[in-house]
């Protein structure tokens, strides 16, 4: 198997986590772990609180309670790029790009968790400071390729579409080469082509490189195609987990959406 | 680490591609550039002064390009690191009995020190306030320049040795600093391209993702302001043994926004945007001085003091700049370029 | 530091700070509605105090208090326009563009204003007439100048307007929710456009009176300009977007200033030498100590980003 597949089998484990800001609480109590080689989708209403367990999962948010354990190392208390260089890497729901920079650049700063040149190698460029740049290149343009987009390499990524602005974000969080890949609602807005692509590439992500992944989606039928284990979320609280039929047949989860919308939840009960 | 989809042939020559000056036609320019400069003082005669007066000023707003250009951090105080870098030049000479060349690197070490401990609230202080924090370090210094050491007046430097040599005519400071200035913006250029101006650019152009993909920010933004701090250092140097006197007002608030305005005339992000934009700045500021006068008897309400037409004048260019050509000089050189290289077919 | 020592400094410092306060509070709406941090704010102040005495004087034909009146109105309707052009000519065309370059523009603003008013007035120090018989009265036992006393109450008097303004008026209410949530404002039919101008010309006229008022006590030169720079210190501790805030920041300034300046300056020497208007950069140090211990000021909010 790749070399990013990780000895221990659970790979990451959350416990008794609680986030609040003034007046609403984003994340209760909630407790789940993942396995190695896993891809677990969370589902849940708009403000369910998906993003905020990310977040916590990334040390972007503090947690008012709780802990995070990844690798078997209780990393409650790393900040977020420590945690990053652990191998936890990610995409974001609202795109977070590097806007003046080209999609090279963008994908290229994925690999800076393992840059290691010294300043003054930086500064002075001839020899390890090129050999560096040179290595990672490499690895960047292997990506550009897996993703397809060659074409827009040296296009600044604020002059290109939305579908493969979301692309070039997978592609700076494959390149930081992750144990776990956290995707914040990757196909959200995508064209019925786009999302078809985008799922490939996490398919394949999951079943040749063995990659442990954690998807918010709200497509339904992109959740139940793609996840081996659904979380469903409502009000910050665990409502349903398990095997994605069962979750979508779990009469909690019917009801939160329901209560949210109904087209949704004809969705979730008609299935894919 | 394996990809599902087989690797295809991609470009197989990065170090071409990546190289500093890849196409051989800019080789050339470079070695052009560098034959100019050696032949600068012949061409120029009495003239050379004023490029000595750029190429200071030069070095000083590379650093401040790190910071605001590429790291997208805001200082109003960089004349005050620019003072700290001539008063550690001036106290080494003068007090350690050190030679110009041990003083040069003690004031760029000096400065970066200073510099960080600036920077490192930025982490907590971000856009306003870190403005507002380097406005007030600028005020201070200037208090303290004038309480301590050279009061209202100025403080006499040595002249620079160059181990042995005097270097006591705008030539031979013209070769110094021409020199230092090469250095050092190759040096930064070269940053920009390898894991420091990733990272600064990153933190510019979007913190929090920078932060959750690795990048630390204390580190990276404390780091850009120490360098810019230690390129105002090494100007201020260079500046205080040039000009052989240095007090307060050489180094005031107007000094800070002097160094804003080349930045962002010259084109904030760009490699050749604070050289361009050191050029014009100094350049307008001395044709200003003697201008001053006619241009405050032909519109009054300017009146006859040089400041008050200098503030006018960099305040409108400013303001033009970033409303009509935010990407300053640099960019506007590349669409004169672009539109050279196609004429006379535009499309 | 005796305790009439003490009290001196706290009532003048707040006498002063009360003006500091209403300077501040200019700063602070502008903030809060546009999120635009001014440094232009201290040659606002600047150009209040300088056209009132130009205006004042114009209307020399007048007896003095009428003189006077008419001079203030002149100028406070002059800054509610230069508020206006601003936003107009150089706020509007930027909308949208980065912070960096947003407070850059500020900052040439600035540079322009003060460069005409330098080019005008030439830089000398100007009084007002004597509006106000310079007597000097006794306040908690402190002599203070009645000119110093009727400042402090007239900025305090406006302060308590604005507060009460900003609360129940419409523009008030406008303001607030722009502030709050720029995109909920202008779905909600509030038309940001406007609210930006008018936070514009407020601000201008704040910083306007803040310079007449100074002016009346202290006399106008361009030492002035460094009083913006109070506010935004001011502004800093009390948080940038709290109104309150800025008040109390104000006053605090204002005593810390004549308090701990005034006793610096007095007793305190380093290298041997006095510490001459060490008055002037305490206000930089307050900057630089509470963005240390607390970056979000006394009141301001902490806002989590989201991702
Ligand atoms: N930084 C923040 N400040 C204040 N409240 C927040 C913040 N982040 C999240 N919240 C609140 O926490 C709750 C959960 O938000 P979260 O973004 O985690 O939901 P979500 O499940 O990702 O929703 P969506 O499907 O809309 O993305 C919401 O009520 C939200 O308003
Ligand atoms: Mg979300």
């Amino acid at each position: 198997m790749a070399e990013g597949v990780p000895l221990v089998d659970t790979v990451l484990s959350v416990r008794r986590m609680t986030v609040r800001f003034a007046g609403v609480v984003a994340v209760s109590d909630l407790s789940f772990s993942l396995h190695a080689g896993e891809l677990l989708g969370i589902i849940g209403p708009n403000g369910a609180g998906k993003t905020s367990v990310l977040n916590c999962i990334n040390g972007f948010y503090r947690p008012q309670a709780g802990q995070v354990f990844f690798l078997g190392r209780d990393i409650t208390h790393l900040p977020p790029h420590a945690r990053a260089s652990t191998g936890i890497a990610r995409t974001f729901q609202n795109i977070a790009l590097y806007p003046h920079m080209t999609v090279l650049q963008n994908i290229l700063s994925g690999r800076l968790v393992h840059m290691r040149s010294s300043l003054l190698g930086c500064g002075v460029y001839w020899g390890f400071g090129q050999r560096e740049v040179l290595r990672h290149r490499q690895r960047v343009e292997e990506i550009i390729d897996f993703l397809e987009i060659e074409a827009y390499r040296d296009h600044r990524v604020a002059e290109l579409p939305y579908g493969i602005q979301k692309k070039v974000e997978l592609g700076r969080a494959l390149a930081m080469e992750p144990r776990l890949l956290l995707l914040d609602e990757p196909m959200a807005g995508m064209t019925v082509d786009e999302k078809a692509d985008m799922a490939r590439y996490i398919l394949e992500l999951r079943e040749v490189r063995g990659l442990s992944m954690i998807l918010i989606e709200h497509d339904m039928g992109v959740v139940m195609d793609l996840c081996d284990r659904l979380l469903a979320m409502d009000y910050g609280r665990k409502i349903a987990e398990g095997p994605p039929k069962e979750v979508q047949q779990h009469p909690d989860v019917i009801r939160a959406y329901l209560g949210e919308e109904h087209g949704v939840a004809e969705e979730v009960a008609g299935g894919p | 680490m394996a990809y599902a989809r087989p690797c295809g042939d991609f470009k197989t020559s990065y170090a071409q591609d990546m190289a500093l000056l890849d196409i051989r036609l800019y080789r050339w320019g470079f070695l052009l550039l560098l034959a100019a400069m050696v032949a600068a003082p012949w061409v120029l005669g009495r003239w050379i002064y004023l490029l000595n007066d750029i190429a200071v000023f030069a070095i000083g707003a590379v650093g401040l390009s790190l910071v605001m250009g590429f790291a997208g951090q805001i200082s109003l105080g960089h004349a005050a690191f620019m003072a700290v870098g001539a008063y550690t030049s001036w106290f080494a000479t003068t007090h350690l009995k050190l030679p110009f060349v041990a003083a040069l690197p003690l004031s760029a070490v000096v400065a970066f020190a200073v510099g960080a401990v600036v920077g490192l609230p930025s982490l907590r202080i971000k856009g306003l306030y870190l403005a507002i924090a380097t406005l007030a370090f600028q005020f201070l210094v200037e208090y303290l320049i004038v309480q301590t050491v050279s009061g209202m007046g100025g403080t006499p430097v040595p002249p620079m040795d160059l181990f042995g040599v005097p270097v006591n005519t705008e030539v031979r400071f013209w070769y110094v600093v021409a020199t230092v200035w090469v250095v050092g913006a190759v040096f930064a250029t070269n940053l920009t391209r390898t894991r420091v101006g990733l990272a600064l650019m990153a933190v510019r152009d979007r913190d929090y993702a920078a932060q959750v993909l690795g990048v630390n920010l204390l580190y990276y933004k404390t780091l850009a302001f120490a360098l810019g701090a230690a390129y105002a250092g090494v100007a201020g140097s260079l500046f205080a043994h040039y000009n052989r006197v240095i007090g307060a007002e050489h180094f005031s608030l107007a000094q800070s926004i002097d160094f804003v305005a080349m930045l962002v005339i010259g084109g904030l992000g760009s490699v050749w945007g604070p050289h361009l934009g050191a050029a014009f700045v100094r350049m307008l500021t001395q044709l200003l001085k003697m201008w001053a006068p006619v241009l405050g008897a032909v519109i009054p309400v300017l009146g006859r003091a040089t400041t008050s037409v200098h503030d006018v004048v960099f305040g409108v260019i400013l303001i033009v700049f970033l409303i009509w050509e935010p990407g300053g000089l640099a960019t506007l050189l590349r669409k004169f370029k672009r539109y050279v290289d196609l004429w006379p077919f535009p499309h | 530091m005796s305790g009439q020592f003490v009290l001196e400094g706290v009532v003048v410092g707040l006498a002063v700070g009360s003006i500091y306060a209403l300077i501040a509070v200019g700063f602070t709406v502008l903030y809060k509605s546009t999120k635009i941090l001014n440094l232009a704010h201290g040659e606002l102040v600047l150009f209040g105090g300088y056209l009132a005495i130009a205006a004042t004087s114009a209307f020399g034909f007048l007896p003095t208090p009428a003189a006077f009146a008419a001079g203030v109105a002149v100028t406070l309707l002059a800054a509610a326009a230069l508020g206006f052009a601003v936003e107009r000519a150089v706020m509007r065309p930027l909308f949208g563009q980065p912070l960096l370059s947003v407070i850059i523009v500020t900052l040439a603003l600035g540079y322009v204003v003060r460069g005409i008013m330098v080019g005008i007035w030439s830089g000398e120090t100007r009084t007002f007439p004597p509006v106000i018989p310079a007597t000097v009265v006794r306040v908690a036992g402190v002599p203070v100048s009645l000119v110093g006393v009727w400042s402090a109450a007239a900025a305090a008097t406006l302060l308590v307007t604005f507060s009460l303004f900003f609360r129940y008026s419409r523009w008030g209410i406008a303001m607030r929710a722009a502030a709050n949530e720029q995109l909920t404002a202008s779905t909600l039919g509030v038309s940001l456009r406007r609210v930006f101008a008018y936070a514009w010309a407020f601000a201008a006229v704040a910083g306007a009176v803040g310079g007449i008022l100074l002016g009346l006590w202290l006399g106008v030169n361009f030492a002035l300009a460094a009083v913006g720079l109070k506010a935004l210190a001011a502004v800093i501790l009390g948080g940038l977007d709290s109104v309150p805030g800025a008040i109390l920041g104000g006053l605090l300034v204002g005593v810390v200033e004549t308090v701990l300046g005034g006793y610096m300056e007095a007793h305190v020497r380093v290298l041997g030498q006095p510490l001459h208007g060490f008055k002037e950069v305490t206000a930089y140090l307050v900057i630089l100590l509470a963005l240390m211990v607390r970056p979000h000021g006394l009141f301001g909010t902490e806002r989590i980003e989201r991702l």
